[in-house]
């Protein structure tokens, strides 16, 4: 199970939004973070066939998906970000519908159906309009309909945007138990989803792949640039203008301001473990601004 | 492919505009069943007292077995004496069917015979076989009515299936069909035909209640009389034999030819365009359009072509036969709804599958 990304190139009138991207995926999760406009969702449709690249190619198990047709879609499973639906129809009905057209049987739509709303939390609502769905239960809804097919390739845009923490804990184990036989690349800008469960983070910017690895070795990358300093109110303040500010935290009458930069702060400054999060802020604070 | 093609004619029904685009079309049938069906018939007795509905058109029957057969001067000039102001039976607003028929070519507005023989009344007419007088007000009420009632189910087919393709697009459910197995392939041939289903089974349906109701009203009679001879100037301009049979037989085909083709541009259109609403706009705007056609001067053969004038069938009836008489005018946009099926299925299939979700 092989996913090649080779020298992918989105190019809309001058603006790069994929470029010369190189990738190679196997089984696991893989986290995509990056900025908006980072070129994320560009790179994400051209992996699903729905958007044709500039230039490049991409291959599944050797086989240009393209020429793949069916065979690659019966393989994929995609939840866009703020996807779409039929407000009319019944959570039921939307996936008995998502099942036929990715070619499931009627009795096996039936099952699949049942099984994958019990397992998003959602059969008690198959019967209710989607239009009468909170943001995150539509997203829930999102996440069951990806997983219809039992997608070889899952292909996750903000996946947890609109869920609450326990939502989000629930997803992230729900990836995580079906991660084992797939490949999953899901995009986001909350870093602690992907912390946890992703074997492998890419970093996008400016539609360029700039870093890949694993949590722990990417992190490793900023080691000696993440500093704590406890200081008092005015200070922070100071130093929220100067630098580039993780987190800051109130500690008595003193502010402990974590620290993203390549110099030292300043005298009363300590080395501090980077986290991914660190890392993230390192690399997009200027675009996030 | 079945279960998708109930999920996408689901789709297309369940529109609450296409609920009240049905309940607006209910509404104008019924008020042209008013005008063109049984009740809007009325005749005057001899006596002078009026009489309308049902017993008018048994009364306009009766006069009429008494006149069918070949058109003869001699039977016009009989009617119109027999009828004509100052007779014991009545005045110039003595009204039958045949009488009506009669004063529109050879009356003068005194009721006198305005000296015109067949020929001259009729100059178009080139047919081989004599025109044959007989009752028509069924069969020209019927193709009045179902006139009518085409262009406005044209508003009708154009609202609902406006949306099949651009909808998928302002709603962003593209990238989900696009993503899934069938998405790029059979998800468009299901469109394409649940909407061509749809035409079909809204068409069937109003054209079945409405020949229902005329056959209730009028009944089969004038099936063969010719069609020119009527009181409604329908059709007078028809250079070859036709019976009201045929006429009625010869609209059904135009009406159901220019629902396939307005289905077919209306598809290339939802196609094409990115919201349902510009689909909408385009679409009436090419459907109405040929309107404008013969004050343009565009050949009337092109127009033909066109669903407006297909339903407004009485136009492209009055077209010449091809090929020494033997192929019908009406066989070309039949021909042409028939070419168009398969073709959109083609490349409705093309254009939404090579669509750039996002």
């Amino acid at each position: 199970m092989e996913l090649c990304i080779d020298r992918l190139t989105k190019q809309y009138g001058h603006k790069l939004a994929v470029d010369r991207v190189d990738l190679e995926l196997h089984r696991g999760v893989y986290g995509l973070l990056g900025a908006n406009g980072a070129g994320k969702t560009t790179l994400m449709r051209m992996i699903c066939d729905i958007l044709t690249p500039t230039s490049g190619e991409i291959r599944y198990n050797g086989q240009e998906i393209g020429s793949l047709g069916e065979d690659y879609r019966s393989r994929l499973g995609y939840l866009p970000q703020d996807f779409g639906y039929y407000p009319e129809f019944t959570a039921e009905k939307f996936l008995l519908y998502l099942a036929a057209l990715k070619g499931l049987g009627k009795l096996q739509a039936m099952q699949k159906m049942l099984e994958l709303l019990d397992l998003v939390g959602l059969a008690e609502e198959r019967k209710r309009k989607i239009r009468t769905f909170s943001g995150g239960m539509k997203q829930r809804l999102g996440i069951a309909q990806a997983l219809l097919n039992d997608p070889e390739i899952l292909i996750l845009d903000e996946p947890t945007a609109g869920l609450d923490p326990k939502e989000r804990v629930r997803f992230r184990n729900l990836i995580s138990a079906c991660a084992r036989d797939r490949i999953v690349l899901l995009s986001t800008h909350i870093v602690s989803d992907v912390e946890y469960i992703a074997g492998e983070i890419l970093v996008m910017k400016e539609g360029r792949l700039i870093h890949r690895g694993a949590p722990d070795v990417i992190t490793r990358e900023i080691e000696g640039k993440v500093w704590e300093c406890q200081v008092d109110s005015d200070r922070a303040e100071e130093l929220c203008s100067q630098y580039n500010v993780g987190n800051l935290k109130n500690a008595g009458d003193k502010t402990i301001v974590r620290i993203i930069g390549d110099k030292k702060p300043g005298e009363g400054a300590v080395p501090a473990q980077p986290t991914l999060e660190d890392l993230y802020l390192y690399y997009f604070q200027e675009e996030e601004r | 492919m079945i279960r998708l093609i109930g999920f996408e004619f689901g789709k297309i029904l369940k529109r609450k505009i296409v609920l009240a685009a049905f309940i607006m079309l209910a509404v104008f049938g019924i008020m042209l069943y008013m005008g063109d069906g049984p009740q809007g018939v009325i005749s005057r007795l001899p006596d002078g007292t009026y009489i309308g509905g049902k017993e008018a058109i048994a009364y306009d029957k009766q006069v009429a077995a008494e006149y069918e057969g070949i058109l003869t001067v001699e039977k016009a000039r009989s009617i119109l004496e027999r009828f004509a102001p100052g007779t014991p039976d009545g005045g110039l607003w003595t009204i039958n069917s045949i009488y009506r028929a009669v004063q529109n070519f050879f009356g003068n507005l005194d009721g006198s015979w305005n000296g015109l023989t067949v020929e001259e009344a009729f100059p178009d007419y080139q047919g081989e076989k004599p025109l044959i007088l007989g009752y028509t007000d069924g069969y020209t009420g019927f193709i009045m009515m179902g006139m009518y009632l085409m262009v406005t189910l044209g508003f009708v087919l154009i609202t609902a299936l406006s949306p099949v393709f651009s909808e998928e697009y302002s709603r962003r459910t593209d990238a989900l069909i696009l993503t899934a197995r069938y998405g790029k392939s059979r998800c468009s041939r299901a469109k394409v035909l649940a909407a061509f289903l749809f035409t079909l089974l809204t068409v069937g349906v109003c054209l079945l209640v409405m020949s229902v109701l005329f056959l209730a009203g009028f009944g089969l009679t004038g099936g063969d009389s010719s069609i020119q001879l009527n009181s409604r100037d329908l059709l007078y301009a028809l250079p070859y034999f036709m019976t009201c049979l045929e006429a009625a037989g010869s609209c059904l085909v135009l009406w159901l030819a220019g629902a396939l083709i307005l289905t077919a541009l209306t598809l290339m259109l939802s196609a094409l365009c990115r919201t349902p609403f510009l689909t909408l706009v385009t679409a009436l705007t090419l459907y109405l359009l040929p309107m404008l056609g013969p004050s343009l001067h565009i050949p009337r053969g092109l127009l033909s072509l066109t669903p407006f004038w297909c339903f407004l069938s009485e136009w492209t009836l009055t077209f010449p036969k091809l090929f020494g008489g033997e192929f019908s005018w009406i066989w070309i946009p039949a021909l042409l709804a028939a070419v168009l099926i398969p073709l959109v299925l083609y490349l409705g299939r093309r254009v939404f599958a090579r669509h750039q979700a996002g």
